[in-house]
């Protein structure tokens, strides 16, 4: 009986985890790199926020580019923050805003860009990322496919575990 | 009426003479209500920047934190001290908490068609689809304007209606918070079923005396085997002429597996809470944009758009969230191979055991923007120090501050996680286990509910893997 069990389990429950992963990694969204610059000058970035997501959501450039941000917000109040640099900058809707102009004196890497201010459900996945020069693969590409292997070898430990030791009778409900 | 294993329980005595002081619930509301006295200032008077804003940052990171967390450890301890349902008790008793000998209002009975979660779940959909559409949780004049609503809805209720109906059936927050109570590791219960069976004939615990009310929740102790409408107000620890009140530890959860009946609509609320952690945010993150653009044509841009598409996703998300539940119920009975076990039941029980994984989502998602948000918590205090209570200064440029940098995060999220995930697994081992005999058809059962669990955890930890660095 259980192993019927553990096929209807797996049937139903593998291609919905492939369609979860592929929903959330399926779409890159829009790249930019930062160009050469005019002599002298800063390269500035425009970036749109909205409810949940940021255009462009990875944004590339050199080490010691120097560069300001111009973001602006579609809807409602959202905030561009990046830590590494100290810019918070808070958006309202249909304003613009301009961050001081920064050098990227930071090590190649890949650097979170966030929303600073709480802005609903999606708010936790309203993130898009800095590229400072070429960082290679990083431990946060590959943390989610660990934590997924964590997460299926307890649920297979905890069957395996409730099949070898099925507990106390309980009370019918 | 109380369980054999309840019994072996310690109780918390030593907390006892506190909780059977007559004053103790308007002694813990104090604080509270003057704290909320000063975020309805701030939010109404204050300064429109989120960042600097008390009433709007309290509110909705640390309130929201701190409730998520004390339901993990005293359920529904938040409603024990909430100011906005004691307005409508204060108004409709006439005291603060003594007994008066006077009333206000007309002391209806809840209407009998409402006295279910149908009502606060709709509501609370309601409430987070505003906030959503339209962004309460960063604006604070529609913060202020919320809790506006709260105070005078829950003084027109207990003005209306006995005891705390608002509370029990209105609160836009009483499903969510009611439902992760049943995971807390504290009940109040009666010591001994017999006593309040057979030698209490005044059930004073629930219809009061002439010193004391009865429960506010409408709840009789003796017979109340959940948290689920359980506010800790301790009213029937004081009322009680036996003392066969008590407070006292449990395995956290317990009422998950050892409710006895089970209701759809709690199981069906139960999938709206847990879908509105997981499913929502998926869906907003993956169909949201596709959604917008859709509409962008057929609507006015701006805010109708944005509202009308988040409605939809919304729509969507509630059901696929209860058809995902129901389909993997009916998994679980053909898994079993019992007919003689609907659907309908192993769905209104397994719905319970998927709240820990919700909570726990939750938590991960708060936690989140607290730790790469830090710095608002000083920039927010001084701004309102500088300008008590009404906070209308500026202090300067907004902090940007790791608390926790992203990869450690993460780290905390997933093991969040995967904590709630193991506390689901334990909760629907159990529930098997009481619904079916069999041992070998209990644990077929689980095991399409174990799927479900890694589905929604997965879900979990990849929208919040998002922007990793």
């Amino acid at each position: 009986m259980w192993r019927r069990a553990v096929a209807l389990t797996a049937l139903a429950t593998g291609p919905l985890s492939g369609l979860v992963i592929w929903a959330v990694i399926g779409s890159p969204g829009r790249v930019v790199s930062v160009g050469d610059p005019p002599a002298h000058e800063a390269s500035e970035i425009a970036v749109r926020a909205s409810t949940w997501a940021f255009t462009p959501s990875v944004i590339r450039a050199r080490p010691h580019d120097t560069l300001r941000f111009a973001v602006a917000s579609d809807d409602i109040q959202h905030g561009f923050a990046i830590n590494e640099l100290g810019i918070n900058l808070q958006l309202v809707a249909g304003q613009e805003r301009r961050s001081p102009t920064v050098t990227l004196a930071l090590p190649p890497g890949r650097y979170v860009i966030h929303c600073s201010v709480f802005c609903g459900l999606g708010h936790p996945s309203m993130k898009a990322t800095l590229v400072v020069g070429d960082p290679g693969p990083t431990p946060g590409q590959r943390l989610p496919w660990i934590a997924s292997l964590a997460g299926l070898v307890a649920v297979a430990g905890f069957a395996a575990r409730a099949r070898a030791r099925p507990g106390r009778r309980e009370d019918p409900a | 009426m109380t369980r054999p294993s309840a019994r072996r329980l310690p109780e918390l005595r030593l907390v006892h003479p506190l909780l059977r002081l007559p004053a103790f619930q308007f002694v813990a509301i104090l604080p509270t209500a003057a704290i909320v006295a000063v975020v309805l200032l701030s939010s109404w008077r204050g300064i429109e920047h989120p960042s600097f804003n008390f009433g709007l940052m309290f509110t909705w990171v640390v309130w929201w934190g701190a409730l998520l967390v004390s339901l993990l450890v005293l359920g529904r301890a938040w409603c024990l001290v909430c100011p906005i349902g004691a307005v409508g008790e204060w108004l409709q008793r006439l005291s603060l908490w003594w007994r008066s000998p006077y009333t206000a209002g007309y002391h209806l009975r809840w209407p009998g068609a409402l006295r279910n979660m149908w009502l606060p779940t709709a509501l609370f959909v309601l409430f987070i689809w505003l906030d959503n559409g339209v962004g309460f949780s960063n604006s604070p004049r529609m913060t202020a304007g919320l809790i506006a609503v709260l105070l005078l809805g829950a003084a027109w209720v207990g003005l209306v209606f006995e005891r705390r109906a608002f509370c029990r059936y209105v609160c836009p927050l009483t499903s969510f918070i009611g439902l992760n109570a049943l995971l807390s590791a504290f009940e109040l219960r009666g010591r001994d079923g017999r006593i309040c069976r057979t030698l209490c004939d005044t059930k004073d615990c629930f219809r009061g005396n002439a010193r004391r009310y009865g429960c506010p929740m409408a709840e009789f102790p003796g017979a109340m085997d959940t948290n689920l409408q359980c506010i800790l107000c301790a009213e029937c620890m004081r009322s009680c002429p036996h003392d066969n009140v008590a407070l006292r530890l449990r395995v956290p959860g317990q009422d998950l597996w050892e409710m006895r009946r089970p209701r759809l609509d709690g199981a069906v609320s139960a999938t709206v809470v847990v879908g509105l952690a997981t499913v929502l945010p998926l869906m907003m993150l993956t169909l949201l944009p596709v959604v917008r653009r859709a509409l962008a044509g057929a609507l006015a841009a701006g805010e109708a758009t944005r509202l009308v598409a988040v409605g939809l996703l919304f729509g969507l998300g509630i059901a696929a969230s209860a058809a995902i539940v129901y389909a993997f119920s009916a998994l679980a009975r053909r898994a079993a191979g019992d007919p003689g076990v609907p659907t309908r039941l192993l769905f209104a029980r397994y719905a319970y055991a998927l709240l820990p994984l919700g909570l726990a989502k939750s938590l991960a998602d708060l936690s989140d923007h607290l730790f790469r948000t830090w710095g608002v918590v000083p920039d927010v205090t001084r701004a309102l120090m500088l300008d008590f209570p009404f906070n209308q200064v500026v202090p300067g440029r907004v902090t940007a501050v790791h608390l926790v940098p992203p990869l450690g995060t993460y780290l905390v999220q997933a093991a969040l996680l995967l904590g709630g995930l193991l506390f689901t697994l334990y909760a629907a081992h159990r529930i098997s286990l009481r619904l079916f005999p069999e041992r070998d058809a209990a644990f077929a059962s689980f095991l399409p509910i174990a799927g479900l669990s890694f589905l929604l955890t997965l879900v979990g930890l990849w929208t919040l893997a998002v922007g990793l660095p």
